[in-house]
């Protein structure tokens, strides 16, 4: 990516996304009640953590779902290949715990053909790049580059224009979703209780990957379990209004494989949807999280990259900041979750504690200090915290 | 940066900090007689009950100029600066002499502000040490935590200390007490002087910028504003420059551990502030240099000291 595309992409985005995020928040004054109410909730659901995943998994399982817990991403990746199986068409909706598994290359690699199919991470896909945002991952790119990559890599003639791109992206996948085998998605929250999982989204891409392909699987982490539908409901739309966008285009609630009971009140599965449902849910690092006095204020976050576009060292550091798919304030936290001290420290020496990833964080995590916190384990082991 | 990169700077660079502290109280190997020039002549007691506290912030950002100019290389080739015998490193860091006249220049309108606002105070001289909030910031826990004992029993006789920079003020009011027992209050001088008017170097409009510190982590973010409205300074704001949420900071504190990003993260502030205005006030000796080193042509950056009479 070259420099000068960085700025202007970051400019514009800073520009529009800002101002509309608090407009919102105006507008709606009690998405910041429910932000607060849902924080609450999260701290039990994160102090509690062991009894939330087994009250989950029970709940999804008799919803007529499966249910999976992933120790590490590569039994994340084990199970899924083994579900996906080999020679399939997979589509994928926006992910961001598939994308720290590296679902994608290893379904790939297993001889499958996957698409994402959120535009953003469809785009970035094509040109073989990495995420720089993590609900908008191709922030980096100008409408310029995004048209020239479709040029390049599809054939498809297309104008250097968000409406063309999003309509050239549209006919390509449009097909996918018809012939897919597998869905694939992650989730914003997961209910303990009935085992329901909630996706937000505005593209209308996780509403075909869902009910289109005869196999979903929802793949995230144990931090995005809650305790009930009433919460899990809570966070989609805290999660959009502090994204930005008020309200949501849509909202999905996936509460097992679809069935039908219109025959003689007979319950049977499946009907139009998937015949099958499966939750892939990931601790790789969460768990020990949860137990930890600082990191775990980072399992409360609900990845509305807010905090991105407030973080002068993201947006001076061409989004590449944190370890991927992770980025920004809250990327650095994440990374120290996932990756430990020692892998994100070179990350956390760089934030300047500005403080404004704080002030505008929903879930009020002091992200400032949680990355001190890992600044001074980092500068303590190699450097011997300057004790000589 | 590549990470064996960093790792070893980061060692070269607490060597250095903590190798000069423990023999000067002072981070880098600059000449005491800086710290306290601009009290020359002024006659403020030795001592007392209440203590200005310059930290000697401001009299060292023409060395820290110097510094970061080096440390693009230096963090390179950390055995350079590791190796450099202590004659050397003075000679690297020697600041501008015009640069050390303006910065003492901004704590002596400081002392004569508060002079003026009827507040009474001594000062430490050369027994001043320096804060430790580099070495906090930047990670050094342990070091600091050592040091801490060094700057609580030098304050440890005063009643009421006056901080004049944010660093300085965070540093005894949210850091040292986790680490000693501080009995002295701690107050900033925005918060003491009053009656105050426009010195005639800002003329017009003027942008505050400000301090990350005041702002958003010791609840002065109005400080700066209420003194300039007093003053009839005329000041721009803007929700999506000035916010509290959206003011972004100068870049200093990298400045030591990743120069070129700090100087972006400097320039990309400048530059959001000249839309408003081309003179930006700062109250901060590290918003000071790391603003005026990358600010567009044209464009002035001031102290609020300096704003102010
Ligand atoms: S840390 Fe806070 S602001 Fe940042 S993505 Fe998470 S919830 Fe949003």
């Amino acid at each position: 990516m070259r420099r000068e595309d960085w700025s202007t992409a970051i400019g514009r985005a800073v520009e529009h996304n800002v101002p509309r995020t608090m407009s919102v928040l105006e507008k709606y004054p009690y998405v910041v009640d429910l932000a607060r109410e849902l924080r609450r909730a999260k701290e039990a659901a994160v102090a509690n953590m062991d009894e939330f995943i087994d009250e989950a998994m029970a709940a999804v399982k008799s919803l007529g779902g499966r249910a999976y817990l992933a120790a590490t991403a590569e039994e994340a990746r084990k199970y899924v290949e083994g579900v996906v199986g080999r020679g399939r068409l997979v589509v994928m909706g926006k992910s961001m715990v598939a994308a720290e598994v590296g679902l994608r290359e290893a379904l790939r690699e297993a001889g499958n053909e996957v698409w994402e199919t959120d535009l953003g991470e469809f785009l970035i896909q094509l040109a073989g790049e990495r995420p720089s945002h993590i609900i908008a991952p191709s922030l980096h790119m100008t409408r310029e580059r995004a048209a020239q990559v479709i040029r390049d890599r599809l054939g498809i003639d297309v104008r250097p224009d968000p409406a063309d791109i999003a309509r050239a992206a549209r006919e390509f996948l449009r097909e996918k979703f018809i012939k897919a085998n597998v869905g694939i998605t992650g989730a914003n929250a997961v209910a303990a209780d009935t085992g329901a999982v909630l996706l937000v989204e505005n593209e209308g891409n996780i509403r075909f990957t869902t009910v289109a392909p005869p196999i979903h699987i929802s793949v995230t982490g144990v931090d995005k379990i809650v305790p009930t539908l009433h919460h899990a409901m809570m966070e989609v739309l805290v999660q959009a209004a502090y994204a930005g966008l008020y309200p949501p285009t849509y909202v999905n609630l996936v509460a097992g494989p679809s069935s039908t009971g219109d025959v003689e009140q007979v319950r049977v599965s499946p009907a139009e949807g998937p015949r099958e449902f499966h939750l892939v849910l990931v601790d790789n690092g969460r768990r020990a999280a949860a137990r930890h006095p600082v990191l775990r204020e980072a399992l409360l976050c609900i990845r509305c990259g807010r905090c991105h576009f407030h973080c002068p060292v993201y947006r001076a550091l061409d989004g590449d900041w944190g370890i991927q798919p992770y980025s920004g304030p809250m990327g650095v936290m994440w990374s120290a979750v996932i990756h430990g001290v020692e892998k994100a420290g070179p990350h956390a020496v760089l934030c300047v504690h500005a403080g404004t990833c704080r002030e505008v964080c929903p879930m009020g995590i002091n992200i400032p200090e949680v990355i001190n916190w890992v600044r001074m384990q980092y500068v303590n082991k190699v450097a011997g915290g300057g004790k000589r | 940066m590549r990470r064996a990169v960093v790792e070893s700077w980061l060692k070269a660079l607490g060597d250095l900090l903590i190798g000069n502290l423990r023999s000067t109280m002072l981070p880098l190997p600059i000449d005491k007689g800086l710290c306290t020039r601009w009290a020359e002549g002024l006659g403020v007691p030795r001592g007392g009950d209440t203590i200005i506290y310059t930290s000697c912030l401001y009299q060292l950002v023409p060395a820290i100029n110097k510094l970061v100019s080096l440390v693009g290389a230096a963090s390179r080739v950390p055995e350079l600066a590791r190796r450099a015998p202590l004659g050397l490193m003075r000679a690297l860091t020697r600041p501008d002499e015009a640069e050390a006249e303006r910065m003492s220049g901004v704590v002596r309108r400081i002392a004569e502000l508060l002079r003026r606002s009827g507040v009474e105070f001594g000062y430490l001289y050369e027994e001043e040490p320096y804060s430790g909030a580099l070495l906090y910031e930047l990670g050094f826990e342990e070091a600091f935590k050592e040091y801490s004992a060094v700057v609580a029993r030098a304050l440890g006789r005063a009643r009421r200390v006056i901080t004049i920079d944010p660093h300085t003020h965070n540093l005894l009011r949210n850091v040292l007490p986790k680490y000693q027992r501080l009995d002295a209050e701690v107050v900033n001088y925005m918060e003491l002087i009053k009656g105050v008017k426009p010195s005639g170097v800002v003329e017009g409009e003027a942008v505050v910028h400000d301090s990350c510190l005041y702002s958003r982590y010791l609840g002065l973010r109005d400080a700066p504003r209420r003194l300039l409205d007093e003053a009839g300074i005329a000041r721009r704001e803007d929700p999506y420059v000035t916010g509290v949420a959206t003011s972004m900071c100068c870049g200093g504190p990298v400045e030591s551990i990743n120069p070129s990003l700090s100087n972006s993260i400097a320039a990309a502030r400048a530059r959001d502030l000249s839309r408003l205005s081309k003179t930006v006030v700062v109250a901060c000796p590290i918003c000071l240099g790391n603003l005026s080193r990358n600010a567009p042509s044209g464009v002035r950056v001031v102290d609020l000291a300096e704003a102010i009479s």
